[in-house]
């Protein structure tokens, strides 16, 4: 399983260096050597992938070409967006640690933190 | 006889609804035990669910004539629907709750690196440290946070996102938001799950001060929140860190 995700990641990463949409076999011919799969483990990857939501793919002839959905940033952007909304629906999901400071309170912390 | 306890507990679910969250929420000792009160918070919620299903319940098997009437049926009924609803609503949560972490493990096992620890490090300016609850956590911590704590500091946050995540404490606070988002015209339950969301905390914030030091973690709090910037859209701001920093520094 752990092999699963490494695979998917260098999937992805192929993807994000890529600016256009491209076919799974290019994607077998420039991933790193230490992984050398079969074109079908590349598809089944592209397919459980597609299911996530991080990989569209469009009709080319008679095979797919396949790209990332969002840029790598604008990924990591999201998900943290999404983690640190705390609406209450939400709020049980995800424990995060910081809470919100206001300029009075930077003052009392300050002072807090100074003594002893 | 039976009519009798049908009132009785009705009432005891109408003290236990409103008057003693109320009393509870406003009350100074639970930050001193936070475990204790997480517990009483538990067992006023459970026992106002089974008086208010259980008067019914009550109401439903006493014909209070020669022969049952329509009023035990509907009795009856409305402690099956209320039943049914309690459950339902705590089983719909979960589900929604369960699609949206599902999304952020699969993200984060995409973007993020894993260090030494298990940790996952996302490559992302603000500062942020948050656990993905459930079987198999996952404690998540970003450049910017690591670039801006001291390794004592990161240290203590990384130990109260463990506590969390070793604790379960997902499962405390579930209950309490799904019955809440189910009963918005009832104060005393967005009360309730404000109070025990903050005694978790304090849960970590004893447990990760234990490992590391109270201090350690008071700065650290002190430093991510500030760094944090208002949501965009004005939503609820987040509980602020004050109340906990003076709670460990003193």
């Amino acid at each position: 399983m752990a092999r699963l995700g490494e695979l998917e990641r260098a999937v992805m990463d192929v993807l994000w260096n890529t600016p256009e949409p491209v076919p799974a076999t290019h994607i077998v011919d420039v991933l790193p050597r230490e992984h050398a799969p079969a074109v079908t483990t590349i598809l089944t990857v592209l397919d459980r992938l597609g299911a996530k939501g991080f990989v569209t793919r469009v009709r080319h002839g008679r095979a797919y070409r396949y790209s990332a959905t969002t840029s790598k940033a604008e990924l990591i952007a999201n998900t943290m967006l999404e983690a640190l909304d705390t609406t209450s629906d939400r709020r049980s999901a995800l424990v995060h640690f910081a809470g919100a400071v206001s300029e009075e309170e930077k003052a009392v912390l300050r002072e807090l933190l100074a003594s002893g | 006889m039976v009519t009798l306890l049908a009132a009785l507990s009705a009432l005891l679910a109408v003290l236990l609804a409103w008057p003693v969250p109320t009393r509870l929420a406003a009350a100074s000792w639970p930050s001193r035990n936070p475990r204790r009160a997480i517990t009483l918070w538990q067992v006023i919620g459970l026992s106002g669910g089974i008086c208010a299903v259980g008067s019914l319940l009550l109401l439903g098997l006493d014909p209070l004539g020669p022969r049952w009437t329509l009023l035990n049926l509907a009795a009856l009924a409305g402690a099956a629907i209320l039943l049914s609803w309690l459950l339902g609503v705590l089983a719909t949560n979960t589900i929604r709750i369960e699609r949206h972490l599902r999304k952020q493990r699969d993200a984060v096992d995409l973007l993020a690196w894993t260090d030494l620890n298990g940790v996952r490090v996302l490559d992302h300016p603000e500062p942020a440290a948050y656990c993905l609850p459930g079987p198999r956590p996952r404690i998540v911590v970003t450049h910017g946070a690591i670039a801006s704590l001291g390794p004592e500091e990161l240290a203590a946050v990384l130990a109260h996102e463990r506590a969390h995540a070793v604790g379960r404490h997902e499962l405390i606070i579930q209950p309490f938001v799904a019955w809440e988002s189910a009963l918005p015209f009832l104060p005393p339950a967005r009360r309730a799950t404000a109070a025990v969301a903050e005694l978790v905390e304090m849960l970590a914030d004893d447990h990760a001060a234990r490992e590391t030091s109270p201090r350690a973690l008071a700065r650290a709090l002190a430093q991510v929140g500030s760094d944090r910037l208002p949501s965009a859209d004005g939503s609820a701001a987040p509980a602020s860190v004050l109340p906990r920093v003076r709670r460990l520094v003193q």
